[in-house]
């Protein structure tokens, strides 16, 4: 029986994504298809920096791509096209990541738990160590101060451009970027303390 | 680690200018005045220094994140999990089969097949049944022997049933082989 609703839900999943595909099909041909086209891989690449997974990213930007597109009317300056997808990628990346957060509670807890057992015996924190710790670390900032850390400091855009993703006030972008900043170096030093003593003379 | 130092305002203007140098919003000024500070702070030279530490930790990050994506592109969706079913799969009923026919119903506990011979000469015409039209003589084929607990000699009459691949095959109890008639002297046809 589980087999089989197992069976039907990958049959339903194909054929969603069939129809996404042909919708996307006809949206190049409409106006903005070549943008699509053109944006593709770097919608994938910044849905990447927030789920870290490829596939999920795909998923996050076919989804944000039917969605923009459906919506496309709401949106009144279409010079903001670049933008507006943008900021759907994102709100898509971050339902993705609460959807697997949900069902992977459990798991990450425990190798959360496992892992930072592991590290504090061996005292020693490396370049890619620690960067798999900020990874992670980046994923439990409050969204705002992830999207502003992440399209700053991962995906190198510029504060203007940042605004107008995430259609707030530059100044309160570089708060939220600040914001994260401190956030990450106190969630370091609370999680290993050997990072101060690490990098101290 | 304590941060007492944070509500001091010339360590709070340190810090300040920190991010903004990380923006690239400070000028030489705030700069200098930074340099000043930190000489005589240890703990806004350990904040700086951490603080420097993360920054060169998210450009490494960047750079580890846009080798994933390389490498991740190249690679087919679930290519080693589709393979390992595909195998298991195929042994799986590899192995289904292989108990299957060991434990067939049809396979007595030592039997085989063994043909004596090739071209034996004819049945006596009292053994085969009268009934054939004439032209559509029976063919004998062999003389085979079931050994085991069915032990027996039988002889194979192979008839053409009219369609070029289909054979009607029928077996005959025959005599005992000759080695066995000698081991035996009672045989089946025997008086006695």
């Amino acid at each position: 029986m589980m087999e089989t609703k197992a069976t039907v839900d990958r049959q339903d999943t194909r054929l969603a994504r069939a129809s996404q595909a042909l919708y996307l099909q006809e949206v190049r041909q409409s106006c903005g298809g070549e943008q699509v086209d053109l944006d593709r891989g770097q919608l994938v690449r910044l849905a990447y920096r927030f789920l870290w997974n490829w596939h999920d990213a795909e998923d996050a930007v076919q989804d944000a791509l039917v969605l923009a597109e459906q919506k496309r009317s709401q949106l009144k300056d279409q010079a903001k096209w670049q933008f507006w997808v943008r900021r759907i990628v994102i709100q898509q990346s971050h339902l993705q990541r609460r959807r697997g957060a949900r069902w992977g509670a459990v798991w990450a807890r425990l190798k959360h738990q496992f892992g930072a057992r592991q590290h504090q015996s061996s005292g020693d924190l490396g370049t890619t160590e620690l960067s798999r710790i900020v990874r992670e670390l980046i994923a439990s900032l409050p969204e705002r101060q992830q999207t502003a850390l992440v399209l700053r400091h991962l995906e190198q855009m510029e504060y203007p451009s940042i605004a107008a993703v995430m259609q707030i006030a530059e100044s309160t972008v570089r708060v939220h970027a600040r914001a994260a900043r401190e956030a990450l170096r106190k969630a370091i030093l609370k999680r290993y303390p050997q990072w101060a003593e690490s990098i101290d003379d | 680690m304590t941060d007492e130092h944070a509500d001091n305002p010339d360590c709070q203007q340190t810090r300040q200018t920190w991010h903004d140098r990380a923006d690239g919003l400070a000028d030489r000024q705030d700069v200098a005045l930074m340099q000043a500070h930190l000489g005589g702070c240890p703990e806004c030279r350990r904040y700086v220094r951490q603080m420097d530490s993360l920054s060169d930790t998210l450009g490494h990050l960047r750079a580890a994140s846009e080798r994933e994506l390389s490498q991740t592109r190249r690679r087919p969706r679930h290519p080693v999990w589709t393979q390992a079913r595909a195998g298991a799969m195929a042994a799986a009923l590899l192995l289904v089969v292989g108990v299957g026919l060991y434990f067939s119903p049809w396979r007595q506990p030592g039997d085989r097949v063994t043909v004596v011979s090739r071209h034996p000469q004819p049945p006596a015409s009292q053994d085969l049944p009268r009934a054939e039209p004439p032209g559509e003589a029976p063919t004998v084929r062999s003389v085979v022997q079931l050994r085991g607990e069915s032990a027996r000699a039988w002889m194979i009459e192979q008839r053409d049933s009219g369609h070029p691949r289909v054979h009607i095959y029928k077996l005959y109890p025959t005599l005992p082989l000759q080695g066995e008639a000698n081991e035996s002297p009672v045989g089946r046809d025997t008086p006695g």
